[in-house]
């Protein structure tokens, strides 16, 4: 009888303790189940970039130290960064321009680079335009060449121009090649 | 049975009698439309009316060389539709139109003093061309065969086009940028080979320049615009 007792005694307070857990009023943490978030550790290096630009109806090109890392989206940012500061010096860009953010898809073969304005001045010429763009890829590609297209964005918007299509991502190899 | 009456119907045209109808029709036929368009005022205008007076009169210099030169070609100008509002309108209008060219040309100041042609046609790079290849069976947008035709007649036309303008340009010491497929906006959804051609002006005169350039090489390419015909 006393067996009988604390049998029905042990599936009473097992089957309250699988109910107060299913409900969650307990929680129940095993500590051999802790995940500790590690910070990966990217490998950073200086290397000469090469930066492409378009002026005076020739391709120019300016080699610069830089810190890259196994990160593709913090290489790129850096890149393009002093990309854009040394199309401001050449007088190529009419305003200065700033890099927002890069992203890559997860295959890493897009970018998608979103600016806070637009790369063009309203009364460039469509053959200006591009050669900004086929700078931009000619660098990119130098660096990456796994990558396949850019998607060229305006507080990650589409960017809109009067003369070029920007709705779709240019291939990396641009058009001129 | 529909296919035996239209073999029918053209057995009927070759008879004898209704030659001369028949050669009436392929006389109306033998016609090339070349619609040349700029940025008009009302319309997308971007640039200065400086730019925009000297792109009309370009436009106008080669409606007048073209149709003096040849009897075959009728040329329409921007100036010959209706103001439109959107870019889309334009778009079908000019398609109702059928022309066997679309051209469009543009001028921008030179603020360096190098007087520069460019040329571009439709886009030809397979990463960015998928899109139009994609069964979107609306009016305006050219797609599938239709598309890849213009495609291959545009770039037929732009390399006939683009040695004869790098030929001439150089006795006039303008700097001949090349011919290049891009994706323009404005040559998207023309049902019709599409070129655009890009002055960089110093003067006034230069316009009259390109005009007469542009001019003789439309001339040039007639016989692939009365194949396609």
């Amino acid at each position: 009888m006393r067996r009988y007792v604390l049998f029905l005694l042990l599936f009473v307070g097992s089957g309250w303790l699988f109910y107060t857990w299913y409900n969650e009023l307990i929680i129940i943490s095993w500590a051999h189940k802790k995940t500790v978030a590690v910070p990966l550790a990217h490998h950073r290096e200086r290397r000469k970039i090469v930066l492409h630009y378009h002026a005076k109806n020739r391709w120019l090109k300016d080699e610069q130290d830089l810190i890259v890392s196994d990160d593709k989206s913090f290489s790129l940012t850096t890149i393009i960064t002093v990309w854009l500061h040394l199309l401001m010096q050449e007088h190529i860009l009419r305003k200065p321009v700033l890099l927002q953010q890069v992203l890559l898809d997860i295959h890493e073969q897009e970018a998608y680079l979103s600016f806070d304005m637009s790369l063009f001045d309203e009364n460039q010429s469509v053959y200006e335009k591009m050669m900004i763009v086929e700078g931009l890829l000619k660098t990119i590609r130098e660096y990456y060449p796994k990558l396949q297209s850019v998607m060229l964005l305006v507080n990650n918007q589409p960017l809109k121009d009067h003369h070029l299509l920007f709705s779709r991502s240019w291939p990396i190899m641009g058009f001129t090649s | 049975m529909c296919a035996l009456m239209v073999q029918d119907s053209s057995a009927f045209f070759h008879w004898p009698f209704f030659s001369r109808s028949h050669e009436r029709v392929s006389e109306k036929k033998s016609t090339i439309t070349i619609f040349i368009d700029y940025e008009t005022e009302r319309g997308r205008a971007v640039g200065n009316d400086f730019e925009s007076a000297l792109m009309s009169s370009c436009a106008r210099e080669i409606q007048r060389i073209g149709e003096a030169s040849s009897s075959i070609i009728k040329i329409i100008t921007a100036q010959d539709i209706p103001e439109m509002i959107t870019l889309l309108e334009r778009t079908s209008v000019i398609n109702i139109k059928k022309p066997s060219l679309y051209l469009r040309i543009g001028a921008f100041h030179c603020s360096d003093g190098h007087q520069s042609l460019a040329l571009y046609h439709f886009l030809q790079n397979q990463v960015t061309d998928w899109w139009y290849q994609k069964k979107l069976n609306t009016f305006f947008i050219p797609c599938d065969g239709v598309y890849l035709e213009h495609l291959s007649q545009s770039r037929l036309i732009g390399k006939r086009m683009g040695e004869v303008l790098k030929k001439e340009v150089k006795d006039y010491q303008l700097n001949y940028q090349g011919m290049v497929g891009l994706p323009l906006t404005y040559l998207e959804g023309i049902n019709a080979p599409a070129m655009y051609s890009e002055m960089g002006i110093v003067g006034s005169d230069d316009s009259i320049l390109c005009a007469q350039l542009i001019s003789g090489a439309l001339l040039d390419i007639l016989p692939l615009l009365s194949q396609e015909e």
